[in-house]
């Protein structure tokens, strides 16, 4: 796992956007923009997906009660990575908060629709 | 050495043949579930399957593989057949680790076997943890 700034920040700060990559995905984060945004690029899948939770993590335990995955350029995504989705939904939920998906692929959002999480969740820039 | 280049110099590790389909050898690690499904999408790929199918058909060979090598011992391996009999894809496979019980599939899981898997079983045997899967090129119906 690398992570590298992908902007300026101040010492004593961690940097925003942050960008973390564990091989076939990288996971931006912009902790400090409203809502949070995380950007995912790659695939999601049980390798990958505890990074996607620690990161969501990290932001749920700074109070956010909103959030937004860019999907746009996440290719792949399986029962692990949906099931990551679920638990931040509904973690989401109980604070009074969304999660918002923004514009999944063709290839995310059929599965979206398959499970019918496409009915429970958030979804713009479709 | 990781399982692609494996893959690419040892003929041992991954077999090709017109009847007997292809066989790849892999860690029993989720880090090497890609490679399960790229061969997953270039053997159907080949067979003229459509992308929604060849999306099905990798979405389904990552869920069978993730459930047989899922607390597996360190230094298990997984196997994976790809095969055409008469027009459909049956992938097989197994992680042999002997120890283990049969697979347990996560709800979600098994939610997205039953749309996107024509059949689908999974077990444990003498040889470690199996599952087996049929994809058809489109509904028979």
């Amino acid at each position: 796992m690398t992570s590298a700034p992908a902007g300026p920040s101040q010492p004593g700060t961690e940097p925003d956007p942050s960008v973390t990559s564990l091989d076939q995905l990288t996971v931006t984060v912009e902790a400090t923009a409203q809502p949070p945004t995380i950007a995912l690029a790659g695939e999601l899948d049980p390798h990958t997906a505890p990074l996607l939770q620690r990161e969501i993590d990290q932001i749920l335990e700074r109070g956010s009660t909103d959030l937004v995955l860019d999907l746009r350029a996440l290719g792949f995504v399986d029962s692990s990575g949906l099931r990551v989705l679920i638990s931040a939904q509904s973690q989401l939920a109980d604070q009074g908060g969304t999660l918002t998906l923004h514009a999944p692929s063709e290839t995310v959002r059929r599965l979206l629709e398959i499970t019918g999480l496409i009915d429970h969740i958030a979804i713009t820039g479709l | 050495m990781s399982a692609v280049t494996d893959a690419q110099t040892d003929s041992s590790e991954t077999q090709t043949a017109d009847n007997a389909g292809v066989r790849l050898v892999i860690p029993a690690q989720s880090r090497y579930l890609r490679l399960a499904r790229l061969t997953a999408a270039g053997f159907a790929g080949d067979l003229d399957y459509g992308t929604d199918a060849i999306e099905d058909l990798r979405i389904a060979v990552d869920e069978l593989c993730a459930a047989v090598i899922e607390d597996c011992e360190p230094g298990a391996e997984l196997t994976v057949r790809y095969r055409d009999v008469d027009g459909v894809l049956l992938v097989d496979g197994v992680c042999d680790d002997t120890a283990s019980s049969p697979p347990e599939l996560h709800a979600v899981a098994r939610e997205l076997l039953a749309m996107l898997a024509d059949e689908y079983e999974v077990g444990a045997n003498e040889r470690g943890r199996t599952f087996r899967l049929v994809k058809r090129p489109r509904p028979i119906g």
